[in-house]
């Protein structure tokens, strides 16, 4: 499974700092981290999807790192040692979960904010609990609105995705607000640009490991909206909501409404240690359609509209909603 | 034998050399085309040019065989023992050593004539002209990866070629059958007593030698027919109608289980639901028409493809025995060992033109062990292991409980729970969900 998911990980690793005072590390964890830090080491030498690995001389960063490892005397210390060395390559998606991340609370962990609506709790792969929310409304005008904060639990999401979008058949428009979308399943992206593109054989992007290239092909959906769709993002909006977002963008299926995406979309992986935390790491590059680069540049949007401190107007969804207005009355 | 030219006249021909051709009966395709060259001394060599370049023969009793297909091959056993038969066209004159016991059984019609029916051997009966006393029928059988199948000819007509001393009849058109397949067989040229060296070519001279000398490697033909039989054989996978499997799907690097069920049935029909955590259902099947996926990710789509794009856990008993139809050439590349394996390594290049399968046959059981190949999809083409572990007995067949699959940086688990062979499936299984009819139904209408 493939996870293409902005990490949440820097929030974690925040949290995980003012929860508890560093413990020393016994022997045995001491070792547990050595060889962490060579599975670590090894899947980037091996899986990174620049065989350069940003020009460094891998090598030598192991030699170097190594022995700060070794004399890690707590766990936040070995994860900002990995946290350096990962920060060498200049690249989104690599990142160390907390092992106690992966605990199961039964209180909220790590509340959504503005979420005043619970949401779901859902697992997947090794990625930590999280909460996913779902909302769909119409507008006043009558332009549906849907809106999910990450590309997770698709089989809960997706049905409310195809009824949402079967209910608003006959609008003018929908507005798919993707703002503070980390990402989350790449593959969800292929299957959400189903509902809006109604040919077949077209594609979002493509993704690049060393050894192969996978086409993010669109299969359209039975019934597909044809009408005037907008997205909104934010610079929280990262990977698969951009591989979303640029691939529809470029395919003149989509016009962005809101501030210029996070830039952070390399397809990744997340494995768990042997010290029991958990580390994610990039992959694959991933090209949009028309060739551009979304790591480290985003999605730039069509309509650039800041956000508003004003929490009774939105200036985002009301750009995004006048275009839908004069699509329909040009 | 006296009203095909008699004993002395077949007994002074030293060589005959016959060109032949075989075509289909509805359209007169040419499906074989090949020059036979026997001699009185029991070597022979066939040049085959279609179906595709090849040729074979005996010669000092070493039964051969070189294609473009596998490269050189010895005969052995049953083989062997067809192909020295085969060698002795020339003795039938001597029919009283080779078939010392014949039985007349009895009289039969055969193309409006009536014959003799002559039971030679336990495997072969010939029928035989009561008016001319020629022969009307021969019926034989032959080892193939099917199985044992019949083969035979019914003579159409005769012809009658000029040699010192006289004239020798032989059968020149033909009504020939191999198990299911008709075909008319033609004689287009007979040459009596012109000398040819039915020696076998260089390739297969240094592959003996190699084979004396213990260092050549087992024809690749040799070893995935020794797969069949080992993990089956012709018939159990030819009676194979349905299967149903079940198991789990462990992703090793999550730990995660995934609950799978798959059912096949004859006509190409399959379903398969893998019920992954986190992702929900992935299904994909066919009704033998419409190949499917389905998933809560990605939603429906109809393939192109009709075979199985992920992981396939039933048997397609018609790839494995019709095998030789997808490929177009292979070779056995090296014996390895590969775990604690000792296996030879065979490289299968299919003839669909997709990159080369390369596959690991367990010296000792046969079984195959491991198989790299390309799965290919419109998503693009990912490169795939499988091994292949624990077989057991099951339904008739050896099957692998254990089947590893590495792709794409992602190790996987299947374990198979059970297996239940050739009991009845409900027809409904292979239905087409509404969505995908519906997909399908666009398709075909041009409109998606």
């Amino acid at each position: 499974m493939r996870i293409a998911s902005a990490p949440v990980l820097a929030l974690c690793l925040g949290m995980a700092l003012v929860c508890r005072l560093p413990a020393q590390l016994t022997a045995e964890e001491k070792a547990k981290n050595v060889e962490s830090f060579e599975t670590i080491w090894q899947t980037i030498r091996d899986q990174n999807p620049d065989p350069r690995l940003n020009g460094l001389d891998w090598q030598a960063i192991h030699d170097a790192t190594r022995p700060l490892v070794e004399r890690a005397q707590s766990a936040d210390e070995f994860r900002q040692v990995i946290g350096g060395m990962l920060a060498k390559l200049e690249a989104s998606h690599h990142a160390i979960i907390p092992a106690d991340r992966y605990q199961p609370s039964p209180q909220d962990p790590m509340p959504v904010a503005d979420e005043p609506d619970a949401g779901t709790l859902v697992r997947f792969g090794n990625l930590p609990e999280m909460r996913v929310v779902f909302e769909s409304r119409t507008l006043p005008g009558g332009a549906g609105y849907i809106r999910f904060n990450e590309f997770l639990d698709p089989a809960a999401i997706m049905p409310k995705i195809q009824a949402a979008v079967k209910s608003f058949a006959k609008a003018p428009g929908i507005i798919l607000d993707l703002r503070g979308n980390p990402g989350g399943i790449g593959i969800m992206a292929m299957g959400v640009a189903g509902f809006f593109i109604d040919k077949d054989g077209l594609k979002l992007g493509e993704m690049k490991t060393r050894t192969t290239t996978l086409n993010f092909v669109i299969f359209p959906r039975p019934e597909v909206y044809s009408g005037p769709l907008a997205i909104l993002l934010d610079r929280y909006s990262a990977s698969t909501t951009e591989i979303l977002a640029g691939g529809l963008q470029d395919l003149g299926r989509a016009r962005i409404f809101g501030t210029r995406s996070a830039g952070a979309a390399l397809p990744s992986d997340i494995i768990r240690l042997p010290n029991g935390d958990g580390f994610q790491y990039a992959r694959a590059s991933y090209t949009s359609v028309s060739g551009k680069t979304l790591e480290g540049n985003g999605v730039t949007p069509d309509v650039v509209v800041e956000e508003s401190a004003d929490r009774e107007h939105d200036p985002v969804i009301e750009a995004a909603d006048r275009w839908i207005g004069s699509a329909l009355h040009p | 034998m006296q009203a095909a030219g008699g004993s002395a006249l077949w007994h002074a021909q030293k060589w005959e050399t016959d060109e032949i051709e075989g075509r289909t009966l509805d359209d007169g395709r040419v499906i074989l085309k090949a020059t036979v060259s026997t001699s009185r001394s029991g070597n022979y060599l066939s040049e085959i040019t279609v179906p595709q370049v090849a040729s074979e023969g005996v010669y000092k009793g070493t039964a051969w065989a070189l294609s473009h297909f596998s490269g050189p091959r010895i005969k052995y056993s049953t083989e062997r023992e067809e192909a020295l038969r085969d060698a002795r066209m020339m003795e039938d004159a001597d029919w009283r050593t080779l078939y010392p016991h014949p039985q007349l059984a009895g009289t039969e019609e055969i193309a409006g004539r009536m014959c003799y029916r002559v039971v030679l051997s336990d495997d072969r009966t010939e029928w035989f002209d009561q008016t001319n006393g020629l022969l009307m029928r021969r019926q034989s059988s032959e080892i193939s990866s099917e199985g044992r199948q019949p083969t035979g000819f019914t003579v159409e007509e005769w012809g009658t070629f000029a040699v010192p001393g006289g004239a020798l009849s032989i059968p020149v058109k033909m009504l020939a059958w191999r198990g299911d397949l008709e075909y008319r067989l033609s004689v287009l040229s007979a040459a009596f007593n012109k000398p040819v060296s039915l020696q076998y070519p260089a390739e297969v001279a240094d592959y003996l030698a190699a084979s004396r000398a213990g260092k050549a490697l087992p024809n690749a033909e040799t070893i995935i027919e020794r797969h069949i039989y080992e993990s089956g054989g012709p018939e159990a996978y030819g009676n194979l109608r349905t299967q149903q499997v079940s198991g789990s799907l462990t992703f090793l690097s999550t730990s995660q289980e995934a609950h799978v069920e798959t059912w096949a049935a004859e006509g190409g029909r399959y379903y398969q639901s893998i019920d992954v955590p986190g992702l929900g259902k992935q299904e994909e099947g066919s009704d033998g028409h419409v190949a499917w996926e389905r998933s809560p990710a990605l939603g429906p789509r109809v393939k192109a493809r009709k075979g199985q794009a992920g992981l396939s856990v039933t048997l397609d008993a018609a790839a494995v025995i019709g095998w030789r139809f997808l490929i177009d050439e292979v070779r056995t590349e090296a014996a390895e060992r590969i775990d604690d394996h000792d296996c030879y390594r065979v490289r299968l290049a299919p003839r669909d033109g997709s990159p080369a399968i390369i596959r690991w046959y367990d010296r000792k059981t046969g079984l195959l062990y491991r198989a790299s190949a390309a799965l290919s999809s419109t998503m693009g083409t990912v490169p795939v292991v499988m091994t292949f572990e624990e077989y057991r007995d099951t339904g008739g067949f050896r099957w692998p409980v254990k089947t590893r699959m590495t792709f794409s940086g992602q190790s996987v688990l299947f374990t198979t729970a059970e297996v239940k062979i050739n009991e009845p499936v409900a027809a409904a299984v292979f239905d087409l969900p509404d969505e995908v009819r519906q997909l399908a139904e666009k398709k075909s209408a041009g409109t998606l």
